[in-house]
């Protein structure tokens, strides 16, 4: 009895998403998978479900082969899965989601229903009676006949661990149950999956947040870039300097921080304060309470585990997420205004994976759309420095944007950045799957945008590069500020890596 | 099962019951009411296909029409009897959607409607055609009457208990876990794939559960006007029947009941016929910048429904 | 000698189906939905063609083409924003408006065709006998797909819908107002649908019922090379032209209408098959 997913491969057109992975789980156990973005966590349960096609390798479970069958055969045999983001109907109640996990286990066919047989009213009744139950050991009786689109994510996302658990599978993935659950809803999940692996349940769990994970599982896998990079217990793991190397990201050169320098004189105005940001994505609040200070020229650097609020504070501030509190712009509120208008008041965002340029557009193309409010002698004064600052571009004027190199890319995006006159650029992970060969250009390029009295907001998770650039650090965990400081703390692995965890909220710690 | 399961068919026996006491003797009225029901039971199996599984099919007039030719080639060309006309009549579009749904539900949601929407087409030409056998352009007459007694009060109730039937059928469906598994393949395909739903088989046994009902409604109707042409159940009948159910609410049992009432009366009211589909396109628009859940979402400003809502849904 | 004739008329034809399908696909990629009524704009286009003729009416018949998009375009818009996802009712909601805009037809012009024949001379192509009118409709049509080109690859209106629909989010980002450019294609689309119910007008002819069947028809020259390419679409519509041409040509008559309906649900089917998301949507 067990679940095997045996030198697993993946590929998506030309990109390599997984590449041998092998993850084992017997009945009982808890196992977790853990990497930064786009390691291939999500890629690795699609192709165990049958959601994403296998270029090669196996999935066995009990020993038999499954990888050929489709999702719903592998759910028969006993597999399962919750998704990151809960697909859900926002207008069935929850016992009507719940009771959707348990059609798996229906014999009853549409005539049943249809003519109100007495099995078909049997096996109704039976599902109706398992789901209260299930709702039940979740503490979530009460809410039976609430709609979901009513409730808060964390409720959300238990409930589908209850509509998983329904089906009575032999093995269960929890894609990040836990993200956007209150500390309480953590432990009654955390209980709820304690108690399937006591009932001789496989699960199999990805997430982000390690206190949780570390908590919970006997075997870790860590994947780095669809590869497995170590295998282990939480303690072992969480030990190795391969982990903490990826958790922090600082992967590629291992420069020491720059030393604070040009600090701007401290009783000097910031160019943007934010203060009080709360951000939310439809029902999930990710930001909390954030307050921010953005000098002219100053770069601050916006560190944290993936899934700690980054991005979401960015798109905040931008105008693209929702959110409420306050962002004075040289002494201007400006929180009020669309995002559009954010940005002629000098905000500029880079989304990450360069989100701002237009693939298939050349990248002249690109510049001309960003600069098209410009004209005479601004445009020309703008066409010169960008000439000067990315000389590599002005060879590559013709090409479509998507044929450029990664590094190109991102030269491009902040060209077009630049081209909105900002004066305040947020950069959201902008050495994401860029070769490490490429930092010193883009670091210098950084610097220099920094130079010509530009506040740089950079969000990273790749602590070493954010090293080079910061004049001040600020560490998120779980969408809250866990450390503020000078960039001298980014040589100091173990209290960074303690503000990366976030604050520790495990019961010896509650008083 | 509580009495609220009954809720929707007792609504419709207890209303077809005072209508057909108003309308006694008036033979307008009574052939109106009996036509309704057929729009009514057509406008049912687009619930079935859209509103309860997603696919978005512009063809329930054709399989109406598949299930009508049946019985009229079979009672005119056989001399075979009304009820053997029946089985066939449910029975052939029934099996013929599976297949044609397996073909096509590989496709989205757009894709499937063109699928459907191109059917349609290729039957009307094929019914245009057909020569004798289907009777070319000018269509099949002297189709024998619906059984029993020759009488349009007769036949009101007959029609209407056939509705409450369905009606049943469908209430009972829609509460089942078998019709929450088929929301949610509506809903979102994937994560119905997930609860291990074979999403291609659901849907297809959805398709082919409406093409039944629209056979049904097929029957009813050939026999009941007793003659059958190319135009008598056209692509633009299909459409009809759609937008009766989008106007009263695809996604509850008692809504495309509703919106064929609602449209059909409309229509008597309208001085032609050739702006009936000003006013049912009309009125689509209008339901869906207003009400997208149609007409049936008006009840839930009933003071006592909104205070039960959740409860029972 | 004969099947060269059948192809050349069914490339005439079929520059108007290309007409259509440019505009269909154009929607496509820049909004995500489909507008089902286009075909409704091509008859009403040729409707008021057909009772006022002369510019003032080609005016008119195009003007109205373009009003009846930006009303169905708004709607869509509208619909979009409050259904996020929900492509479904959109293309519902364009259904509906054709439904209305043909019983609109129907109601005030009745159900005789629409069509103007000149006397002029036949142009006589090495033996093959072309009416002038074909041809001049035919050299619009391929004028219009070039000026479509142009507009898209080289003009700074073009540029922006191609940078909305590579990257709605990014164009928010840049400043542009996407919203408008997409309510500008489907207008742009109801004046390339104006032009072609007028190039009908003056051809084959159409009449109230001609709506749908042209939907269809153009939505099958659409996605026979891909919907997410606007000029490819306009080849879709010469090939679908000479599939009807040759299938008029040479099947029975109960076949002829049968073919380009069976040839476009073929491409549909494979395409599904093939794993091709054929026409967006989810899953």
């Amino acid at each position: 009895m067990k679940l095997e997913a045996t030198d697993i491969s993946v590929r998506f057109g030309g990109i390599q998403a997984l590449d041998g992975v092998s993850v084992t789980v017997t009945p009982g156990q808890i196992a977790a998978v853990v990497g930064s973005n786009g390691s291939g966590k999500s890629t690795l349960f699609n192709a165990i479900m049958g959601f994403a096609p296998i270029e090669k390798g196996s999935v066995k479970l009990n020993g038999q082969n499954i990888s050929n069958l489709p999702v719903h055969r592998r759910v028969q045999a006993g597999l399962c899965r919750t998704f990151q983001t809960p697909r859900i109907d926002p207008e069935s109640t929850v016992l009507e989601a719940v009771k959707s996990g348990g059609v798996v286990s229906m014999s009853s066919h549409l005539w049943d229903a249809c003519l109100g047989t007495p099995l078909g009213r049997h096996e109704a009744r039976e599902i109706e009676e398992r789901a209260y139950s299930v709702l039940e050991e979740l503490n979530l009786g009460d809410l039976a006949s609430q709609t979901m689109g009513e409730l808060p994510m964390g409720t959300v996302r238990l409930i589908d661990v209850g509509r998983a658990v329904m089906g009575g599978p032999s093995f269960i993935l929890l894609d990040e149950p836990a993200a956007g659950l209150s500390h309480a809803e953590q432990d009654v999940l955390k209980a709820q999956i304690r108690r399937l692996a006591g009932d001789a349940v496989g699960v199999l769990l990805v997430e982000h947040n390690f206190r949780f994970v570390s908590d919970l599982s006997d075997q870790i896998t860590v994947l780095e870039n669809g590869r497995m990079l170590d295998h282990g217990t939480p303690d072992e793991v969480s030990k190795r300097p391969d982990f903490i190397r990826i958790y922090l990201g600082s992967s590629g050169a291992d420069t020491p921080p720059r030393p604070a320098a040009r600090q701007s004189a401290p009783d000097e105005a910031p160019l943007m304060r934010c203060s009080g940001l709360t951000a939310r994505h439809g029902r999930i609040q990710v930001c909390f309470d954030i307050d921010l200070d953005v000098p002219r020229s100053g770069v601050v650097a916006l560190l944290g585990a993936n899934g700690a609020g980054k991005s979401s504070l960015l798109g905040a501030i931008s105008g693209l997420v929702k959110s409420s509190g306050s962002i004075r712009m040289e002494d201007e509120e400006i929180h009020s205004l669309p995002a559009h208008r954010r940005a002629e008041k000098g905000i500029c965002f880079v989304p990450e994976i360069r989100g701002n340029i237009f693939p298939t557009l050349s990248v002249l193309e690109n510049l001309e759309l960003s600069q098209r409010r410009l004209s005479g002698a601004a445009l020309h004064a703008l066409r010169d420095e960008l000439r000067e600052l990315f000389p590599r571009l002005h060879e590559r004027l013709s090409s479509e944007a998507r044929m450029l190199s990664g590094g190109e890319q991102q030269m491009l995006a902040l060209a077009m950045a630049l081209s909105q006159q900002p004066k305040v650029l947020l950069l959201d992970e902008p050495t994401q799957g860029l070769a490490p060969a490429v930092y010193d250009t883009l670091e210098d390029t950084i610097r220099r945008i920094a130079a010509h009295g530009i506040g740089v907001v950079l969000a990273e998770q790749n602590a070493a590069f954010a090293a080079r650039l910061a004049d001040h650090v600020v560490v998120l965990a779980e969408g809250e500020v866990s450390l503020r400081a000078d960039p001298e703390i980014l040589s100091d692995r173990t209290r960074l890596m303690e503000a990366y965890l976030g604050p520790d909220n495990s019961e010896e710690q509650v008083a | 099962m509580s009495w609220l399961t009954f809720r929707p068919t007792l609504i419709v026996v207890a209303l077809a019951t005072v209508a057909g006491f108003f309308i006694a003797g008036n033979l307008f009225w009574l052939d109106t009411s009996v036509l309704m029901a057929i729009y009514a039971l057509m406008a049912l199996s687009v619930g079935v296909s859209f509103g309860l599984c997603g696919i978005l099919s512009v063809a329930q007039a054709a399989f109406a029409a598949l299930g009508a030719y049946c019985t009229a080639i079979l009672s005119t060309h056989y001399g075979a009897p009304p009820m053997v006309g029946l089985l066939v009549a449910v029975a052939l579009p029934a099996a013929f959607a599976y297949p044609f749904a397996r073909l096509v539900t590989n496709m989205s949601h757009l894709g499937l409607a063109m699928a459907t929407l191109l059917f349609s087409s290729m039957f009307d030409i094929v019914l245009r055609e057909g020569g004798d056998f289907t009777g070319g352009y000018i269509g099949l007459s002297g189709l024998p009457p619906l059984p029993g007694p020759m009488d349009a009060g007769w036949l009101h109730g007959l029609v209407w208990g056939i509705v409450a039937l369905v009606t049943l059928m469908l209430t009972l469906l829609y509460a089942s876990p078998y019709g929450a598994g088929l929301k949610s393949v509506r809903n979102d395909a994937l994560r119905a794939a997930a609860d291990g739903i074979d999403v291609a088989h659901a849907r297809s046994v959805a398709l082919s559960l409406s093409a039944g009902i629209a056979g049904l409604a097929g029957w009813l109707y050939a026999h009941y006007i007793s003659y059958l042409g190319p135009d008598s159940l056209g692509s633009s009948m299909s459409i009809s029947v759609l937008l009766m159910a989008m106007v009263g609410g695809v996604t509850t049992v008692l809504g495309p009941i509703l919106g064929a009432v609602a449209l059909t009366l409309l229509s008597t009211l309208l001085p032609g016929a050739e702006s009936a589909g000003m006013f049912y396109g009309g009125a689509l628009l209008l339901v869906l910048l207003i009400a997208p859940k149609g007409l049936m979402s008006l009840r839930d400003l009933l003071p006592a429904r909104s205070a039960a809502k959740g409860g029972q849904r | 000698m004969e099947i060269l004739e059948f192809v050349l008329r069914g490339l005439l034809l079929g520059v108007t189906y290309g007409v259509i399908a440019i505009p269909i696909s154009l929607i496509f990629v820049t909004t995500g939905t489909v507008d089902l009524a286009i075909g409704a704009y091509v008859v009403l286009a040729a409707a008021i063609g057909f009772t006022i003729g002369g510019p003032l009416g080609w005016g008119l018949a195009i003007l109205a083409a373009m009003a009846c998009a930006s009303v169905v375009g708004f709607a869509s818009l509208l619909l979009m924003r409050r259904y996020a996802g929900d492509r479904l009712i959109v293309i519902l909601a364009s259904f509906g408006f054709a439904i209305l805009l043909e019983s609109l037809v129907l109601t005030f012009y009745g159900k005789s065709p629409f069509v103007k024949m000149t006397s002029a001379a036949p142009v006589d192509l090495a033996g093959i006998l072309l009416s002038r009118q074909s041809l001049v409709s035919a050299a619009i049509g391929v004028l219009l797909a070039g000026a479509v080109y142009l507009v898209l690859y080289h003009t700074a209106l073009g540029r922006v819908m191609r940078a909305g629909a590579d990257n709605a989010r990014g164009a928010a980002i840049a400043g542009i107002a996407v919203g408008r450019v997409q309510l500008l294609t489907f207008i742009l689309g109801g004046a390339l649908a104006g032009v072609a119910g007028l190039m009908l007008l003056h051809g084959a002819g159409l009449m109230f019922s001609s709506a749908v069947p042209l939907t269809i028809t153009s939505l099958g020259a659409a996605i026979l090379f891909g919907l997410e390419k606007p000029l490819h679409a306009f080849w879709g519509g010469l090939i679908i032209g000479v599939i009807e041409a040759l299938s008029a040509g040479f099947a029975s008559s109960s076949l002829a209408t049968l073919l380009p309906l069976l040839f476009i649900f073929a491409v549909l089917a494979t395409k599904s098959l093939r794993g091709t998301d054929v026409v967006g949507g989810r899953v």
